[in-house]
């Protein structure tokens, strides 16, 4: 420990500082961007969908956003990380419209059913790419399970701008969001701006869900799990919401990367796989309960 | 508002085939569908053996046949290509019938083994035994069947209570199915380098290592599980009446469903110990078939022959879509369904 505090106060070439400064820290700060950014999104999508069981990475937000990176990259030859991030913000917007659109006709189990078939197709159309252009896709590789491991700290930085805008935003958007959940049309006799509120908060989701994932690969449940650990502490003031889904996510995928390194000997499980084991259970839960609600 | 008058319909064309003290009624439409499938799943065959990098002629592949041709043609059809295109047509009618029987026991167009994860079970179940046995795996069917009844089984357990037919059941296989994803890559992360490339492209689903090692037993076990699943449909007709009409008409509605169900887990575990994971063939073809053969529920001949057409067609789609560049049948096949899902919920959204 005194050792990293040395090289964190003086970066200097010594084996320590190398590893601290290019492998461990970087992936420590994507994995409190990634984490905190994706479980952000998921308070958010869970409240316009008023769908509990409602996550960028089950409702393929996700998915739609790496299959833009994935394009980005069949594109331009070596893509800067803000262009694929850019491209992961695209793919990420259009996959949270189309979800909207359905998420106001379907019960909420539907609209996850929609999420699997969605992710499906991308997952086939990415392996199948990727099997035939397989030198394209060397810098991907590791990626499609959701990882952050071995990205340069420039990725970091990069992310960096696109989470804070994506936070604020969400913060600013909060109190407008949260009486959405109580339908549209009481929201709008309490005075919101429906479609503006709406528009805002579809912009700030693709940011975060879309800027995280070309970051770090397609997540899943990060953003499903964390709100609801938010909830069962902070209540559901969904300002407070975003800000404990924020700490809790980055700390839980900093736990899920520390779980996936020590998991196997000399191997590692991404933490998108570690989190997809630990998320799934939960899902199993919250499906239960609220069925036996229902 | 004026109703739509349709002309009454009486059903289906029917004919009734008597033979001394044993009678049975054909559904004309589904057997003329059913001719025309093995009519379409001939030539896809015929077209899978003779075309390729190493183009035969059909008489050559007659040669071969006979015993009359000896050389390399002899070595590319019958060690590649007769079992890769034999496998595709067993292998989808499989799946054809289990997705269709799981459909009509659990009243949901979702319901299929690969929806429910029992595909990712039984390839779960395989990577165990691979890593058990040190890479040595004799047969990995065993292992893929005890895989996927002990996922049918959890599945079962945990939604005891809300039954088979709501969305609860297809939600819960969902999620099962997703951590089984997880715990495939984490057995792949673990298991030897060596094993890991194999299991890698294995875990797309693909008949590129079908042998006649594994078809010996894998298709004699299919055959054996259809035959059985021929026998029970008698009792899944009676269960579409209704669990009382079908105990009414002696059938015992909670046996004869485990027992269907059991034969609809297998059939898919057998498949995916030799393919890996042939993901939503199941889920759309028995829909398909319905629609051809016009049928009231779910027509068991009619779900095989569509799975076996759509297997084989998919298969030869993945060979040869781009030239040079097999792709693995699994991507094809995860494509097409994933669409077709898409365009089910779409459609049940909008009414």
């Amino acid at each position: 420990m005194s050792a990293v505090m040395q090289v964190l106060r003086a970066r200097d070439v010594s084996r320590t500082s190398i590893i601290v400064w290019e492998v461990r820290l970087p992936r420590a700060f994507l994995a409190v961007l990634v984490g905190g950014g994706l479980a952000v999104a998921g308070s958010i999508i869970q409240s316009l969908t008023r769908n509990p069981l409602a996550d960028p990475g089950i409702l393929g937000v996700n998915a739609g956003a790496s299959f833009f990176v994935i394009l980005a990259a069949s594109f331009i030859d070596g893509p800067a990380y803000y262009q694929s991030m850019l491209f992961g913000f695209v793919g990420a917007m259009i996959m949270s419209v189309i979800v909207l659109i359905l998420g106001a006709r379907v019960p909420p189990p539907t609209l996850i059913l929609f999420g699997v078939a969605i992710a499906a197709v991308m997952t086939g159309v990415t392996t199948g790419l990727s099997l035939l252009f397989p030198q394209s896709f060397e810098a991907f590789r590791g990626w499609a399970a959701g990882s952050v491991a071995g990205r340069p700290m420039e990725m970091a930085t990069t992310l960096l701008p696109f989470i804070v805008i994506g936070l604020v935003l969400a913060l600013i958007s909060a109190s407008a969001v949260s009486q959405m959940e109580l339908g549209p049309d009481m929201a709008q006799a309490l005075g919101v701006n429906v479609r503006w509120t709406r528009t805002l908060a579809i912009i700030t989701l693709s940011i975060l869900a879309g800027s995280a994932t070309s970051a770090a690969g397609p997540m899943v449940f990060v953003g499903l799990i964390i709100p609801h650990f938010a909830r069962w502490i902070v209540g559901p003031r969904l300002a407070w919401v975003l800000a404990y889904s924020f700490c809790i996510g980055a700390g839980l995928l900093i736990v899920a990367d520390m779980v996936g390194r020590v998991l196997v000997n000399r191997q590692e499980v991404p933490a998108g796989v570690v989190f997809s084991f630990l998320g799934a259970p939960i899902l199993i839960y919250l499906v239960i309960r609220q069925s036996h609600g229902s | 508002m004026a109703h739509n008058l349709l002309p009454v319909t009486f059903g289906d064309s029917r004919r009734v085939i008597r033979g001394g003290d044993f009678s049975i009624v054909v559904n004309t439409r589904a057997l003329r569908v059913v001719i025309a499938g093995l009519l379409l799943a001939a030539s896809l065959f015929t077209l899978e053996i003779t075309t390729g990098i190493y183009h035969i002629p059909l008489r050559s592949v007659l040669d071969v046949l006979t015993g009359a041709e000896t050389g390399f043609p002899a070595t590319v059809i019958l060690d590649w290509r007769l079992p890769r295109a034999l496998a595709a047509l067993t292998f989808g009618a499989a799946l054809g019938v289990s997705g269709a029987v799981l459909q009509s026991v659990t009243r949901n167009d979702l319901g299929s083994p690969d929806l429910l994860g029992f595909d990712t079970g039984a390839f779960t179940g395989v990577l165990i035994g691979i890593i058990l046995s040190n890479g040595a795996l004799g047969s990995p069917a065993p292992y893929a069947i005890i895989g996927g009844f002990s996922t049918a089984l959890v599945l079962y357990l945990l939604t005891i209570r809300r039954g088979l037919q709501g969305p609860t059941f297809i939600l819960v296989g969902v999620a099962i199915s997703a951590m089984l994803v997880a715990a495939n890559s984490y057995l792949m992360l673990r298991m030897p380098q060596r094993y890991a490339i194999r299991a890698t492209i294995w875990g797309q689903g693909t008949l590129e290592q079908v042998r006649w090692s594994s078809l010996v037993w894998a298709i004699p076990l299919i055959l054996v599980l259809l035959v059985t699943m021929g026998f029970l449909s008698r009792s899944l007709r009676q269960l579409e009446l209704g669990d009382d009409l079908a105990h009414g008409l002696g059938t015992r509605p909670s046996v004869a469903r485990i027992a269907l169900m059991s034969v609809s887990v297998a059939l898919p575990a057998v498949v995916t110990s030799v393919t890996g994971p042939l993901t939503f063939i199941a889920l759309v073809t028995p829909r398909i078939a319905q629609r051809l053969a016009r049928s009231s529920g779910v027509d068991l001949l009619a779900s095989a022959m569509a799975g076996a057409v759509m297997l084989i067609a998919a298969d030869f789609l993945a060979m040869r879509m781009i030239p040079d560049k097999p792709l693995p049948v699994g991507v094809v096949t995860v494509v097409i369904g994933g669409a077709y899902l898409l365009v089910l919920l779409v459609r049940s959204a909008r009414t």
